[in-house]
Parts: C-alpha cells; structure tokens; sequence
C-alpha cells in the first residue's frame, strides 16, 4: 500500500478522532457534573455508580482515540510510529491500558448502579476494579482481542443486570420507552469501537459509527440535564 | 404496606420537622417517623452529621430538632430526585 498524503491522516482519522473523542468526553462529564449536586444531597450508590460508570466511559474514549491514532498511524505511513518515535510505543502501552481498565470499570459500574441492592450493602467498588486491572493486564499482555472478549462478557452481563432491574421497577414502562435500550446501544457501540481497533472500515462508515455512538451518550446527557 | 427505602425515610423524617414549624421535639419526631427508637438514632446521627437538621436548645434546657439550609433543599429537590432514579433505572 503506498503511503497517504498527510492531508488523509488529519481529515480522516486525526480532526475526526479528535472530535469525537472530546464530544464524548464532554458529554460524559456533563452527566457526571450535573449529577454531583443531587449525589451529595442523598448519597445513594446507585447514583455514585451511575456517574462514576459515564466518567469512566469518557475516559476510556479519549484512551481509545490516542490508541486508534497510533495503530493508524503505522498502517497509513507504513512506518510504524516506534521507528519515528521510540516514547510513543510507551504512550500506546499506556493508552492500551486505560483503555481496558476504564472500559471495564465504566460497563461494571453501571452493572452495580443496576443492581447494587441485589448485592447486598457491602460495597463492591474494590472488586470491580481489581477487576478490571486484572482485564487491562491480559489486554497489555496477550492484546486488543482478550479485551474484546472481556467487553462482550461484561456486556452480557450488563443485559443480565438491565432485565433484573426492569423487572423490579415499581412504575413499569414499556422496555422499548424506558432508558435501558439506551444503555444498551451505548455499550453496543463500546464495542463495536473496541473492534474497530482490530480492524479497518471505510472513513464513511467509522463516521456513521461514530456520529450514532456519540448520539446516544449526548441523549442521555441531555436526559440527565432534564431531570435534574 | 410497602418497606419504605432509606431516601424516603430521610423525607418523612425532615418533612414531619418542616411540618411543625420547623422545631420538634426528640419524642414526637420518633413516633411520627414510624421507626424503631435504634434506626431512629441511626438515621437522625447520619441527618446531623451531613448537616440536614440542628440541634437548638430552648432556655429550659429542653432539645429541639430543627432543618438546616442543606435540609431545606433536600426537601425541595426530592422529586427530582425521586423522578430521576425512575428516569434512570437506579
């Protein structure tokens, strides 16, 4: 493949990284400030989960797009960034990680502001990250496809979580106009956006992809906003 | 009759000060919250210690619970607040 002109790499990967990164990251902690006043007022867990799980989310994001940025990098210029520069391997390393511990954290902490009751009054904050550090070692040891799997086994347990909590709410909603098939679509994109690190798509695609998962994090930042 | 969950508690217990001139006694605040003389401790220790209600004292010595700023907004916030952990799942 011959190399691309660097005009290529800043609009279709770098401006379009940049920008959804920092959305996503804006509209996390949005949810994650505009909760802060009604968590002190009552110190409800759900709540403490539930804001922790967008904050982690966003973090995660910003991980994933330097990550995203560096692996393109090499396959555009065919030179692999560690050739140019010997630190940036370091900062991949780095990326790669939070990436797999706050992608975890964020799915795990939603799972417990679903169900925390469920488990008891004990707090489960030291398990979920010990957790996740656990997930983001096996990423940084054996790569991006052990945290693939580690996504997928947390989301499914995230549907597990969503039907115990539909089921035990008092006012009962139709599924389909409740927030959870939001919560759903937003850990769905999570992880399509963890495939795309192990595979290439068309720019137009990634954007639809990337216009859709930052579409369902500002909903419910904007739902957020709205409530409280 | 349904269990009432900790915010709720939390309600009654500063709604029922609100509801006598902000100022009752420790005795008739126990019977109106409906708790047993242990949780009633429990909740109302955590209630001053998160400054939501005072102690006063009048010039006989005798004490008086009374609602703080923080308990004030507390009260008028829990709609919201109620209306948000449906909204949300939690």
């Amino acid at each position: 493949m011959p190399p691309i002109p660097p005009q290529t790499f800043i609009f279709e990967f770098l401006v379009p990284e940049i920008l959804y990164s920092i959305s996503l990251f804006i509209f996390c902690t949005l949810i994650y400030f505009k909760t802060k006043e009604i968590y002190e007022l009552t110190s409800e867990k759900s709540i403490r989960y539930f804001r922790f799980s967008f904050l982690f989310l966003g973090i995660a994001y910003l991980s994933r797009s330097v990550l995203y940025l560096l692996l393109s990098w090499g396959v555009i210029f065919e030179v692999p960034p560690r050739l140019l520069f010997p630190d940036l391997r370091i900062v991949a390393l780095f990326s790669g990680f939070f990436l797999a511990y706050f992608g975890s954290l964020s799915i795990l902490y939603l799972i417990l502001s679903l169900i925390w009751r469920k488990l008891g009054e004990h707090s489960h904050e030291t398990i979920v990250h010990i957790l996740a550090v656990f997930v983001a070692f096996l990423t940084l040891l054996f790569g991006a496809n052990y945290l693939l799997v580690s996504q997928i086994i947390f989301f499914t347990i995230l549907m597990t979580s969503i039907y115990l909590s539909y089921q035990k709410a008092e006012k009962k909603k139709p599924f389909f106009a409740g927030i959870y098939p939001i919560y759903i679509l937003i850990f769905v994109f999570w992880v399509i956006n963890v495939v795309l690190l192990t595979i290439r798509m068309h720019f137009e695609i990634r954007l639809i992809l990337y216009t859709l998962s930052a579409f369902f994090v500002g909903y419910i930042a904007y739902r957020v906003s709205r409530t409280t | 009759m349904k269990k009432r969950d900790r915010l709720e508690i939390i309600h009654d217990i500063l709604k029922t000060i609100l509801d006598h001139n902000n100022s009752i006694l420790p005795t008739p605040l126990l019977r109106f919250s409906n708790l047993s003389s242990q949780n009633f401790n429990e909740y109302l220790n955590e209630l001053i210690k998160k400054g939501f209600i005072r102690e006063i004292y009048d010039k006989r010595g005798r004490k008086y619970y009374s609602l703080t700023d923080k308990g004030f907004k507390f009260l008028e916030k829990y709609r919201k607040i109620r209306e948000f952990l449906e909204e949300f799942g939690l």
